[in-house]
């Protein structure tokens, strides 16, 4: 039988440490901002109670709509989920400027077609 | 219930649901979704929209520690993320003309399928040394952390693979799960992945599936921050947690009481589908 050799194996040490430490810290970040929300929440309105038993498609609000004012710990509870859902995407955008750097245009093509799927929903583009 | 004891029940419920799934290896949605909707009376879909947000929070928790010690081969997570996000966004857009009973019913069916995997881990496999024409074009094969130094590997049956993603992906979305039972029979039994390499890499696309669909469903005001942004705290605390004792404890004992609890919320929901109840 004759086989191919394996192929050497990429260099990632330094790849996989930084995109480690954009995923740590974007994570953590997004869980402070929405603890801080909630404590803000539960100390202006302890005796609140959020209607989740029924849910209309036709009749609800978007989520994002929170951003506008008045502002209070609810836009800060959605700032912090909104940084948690982009964290994702965060990551793949990392990933394309490394392939850029690396020269590697068949995984840049890759990463930009998921980073473009991402946006579009992410933007409600499509919805 | 009111807030005061709301927000605390949902950082609970989800910390013990992101524990046993990370211990697991199976995500937390599975434990979240029933949690939400048996105890606490939440809509089915609010509690989706709530339960893809945590995935996301328990991948990007552990992604990080699994990508710094190298198992996660990036160039098959960017690959078959682009079949499961195609995938999660057309499950999410197809969810809203789908009847809640329907949902629950492919949630049952997932639930049942989680807790058959959970008991029955894939058997070990011998090492596939041939080289496959597609993934040695795209660069795939790469190697894994060894005792003496990285350990080569090869990447096999990529049209599959991207097939059975792109389901996983609309899976995902509909149920709000991350899939990630569908996600490691693709990448173990077609791809022929090691076993750590495709749980690690599956973990890392979870999170962006998840995303993918979560967009939509923001704009679809499916995900209520007072029951979303508790429980996604909980699931991130209970999954490092959960990961940070994993070698401790007694896996198949767990894994047995996890299936357990999937196997009675599949039966309630199952009962509560049957009587209109859902």
């Amino acid at each position: 039988m004759n086989q191919p050799p394996m192929p050497t194996p990429p260099a990632k040490g330094d790849l996989e440490r930084r995109l480690a430490i954009v995923l740590n810290v974007c994570t953590w970040a997004s869980a402070a901002i929405i603890s801080a929300g909630l404590i803000w929440l539960i100390a202006v309105q302890p005796g609140q109670r959020p209607a989740l038993a029924t849910f209309d498609t036709a009749a609800a609000t978007p989520t994002t709509s929170l951003l506008r004012p008045p502002y209070g710990p609810l836009t800060l509870v959605v700032v912090g989920v909104l940084l948690l859902v982009a964290t994702p995407a965060l990551r793949v955008a990392f990933l394309l400027i490394s392939f850029l750097a690396a020269r590697d245009r068949l995984y840049v093509a890759l990463s930009a077609v998921v980073l473009v799927i991402l946006t579009l929903g992410m933007l409600g583009i499509v919805h | 219930m009111t807030l005061a004891a709301l927000i605390p029940a949902l950082l609970g419920i989800a910390a013990l649901a992101g524990f046993l799934g990370s211990l697991t290896g199976l995500g937390g949605g599975v434990v979240i979704i029933p949690a939400l909707v048996i105890l606490l009376g939440v809509d089915l879909r609010l509690a989706i929209g709530a339960s893809l947000v945590a995935v996301i929070a328990t991948s990007c928790g552990a992604a990080a520690a699994y990508v710094r010690e190298g198992w996660t081969n990036v160039r098959v997570g960017v690959l078959l993320e682009v079949a499961t996000t195609l995938g999660a966004v057309a499950g999410a857009l197809i969810a809203a003309h789908v009847s809640k009973p329907a949902i629950a019913s492919v949630f049952v069916a997932v639930l049942f399928w989680s807790a058959w995997s959970a008991l029955r881990p894939p058997p070990p496999k011998p090492i596939d040394d041939t080289p496959d024409d597609l993934a040695t074009r795209l660069r795939l094969d790469s190697t894994m952390p060894g005792n003496d130094g990285p350990v080569p590997y090869r990447v096999h049956n990529v049209p599959g693979a991207l097939g059975v993603m792109l389901g996983a992906g609309a899976l995902s979305a509909l149920v709000g799960v991350g899939s990630g039972v569908v996600k490691v029979v693709a990448m173990d039994r077609m791809m022929r992945l090691p076993f750590k390499v495709s749980t690690t890499t599956s973990n890392f696309m979870i999170g962006v599936t998840a995303a993918a669909s979560t967009g939509v469903y923001l704009h679809r005001g499916q995900v209520e921050p007072t029951l979303a942004a508790p429980v996604a705290l909980g699931a991130l605390a209970g999954s490092v947690a959960g990961a940070r004792v994993l070698t401790r404890l007694k896996i198949p004992l767990l894994r047995k009481v996890f299936a357990g609890v999937v196997v009675l919320s599949g039966l309630e929901l199952t009962r509560r589908i049957a009587t209109g109840a859902l």
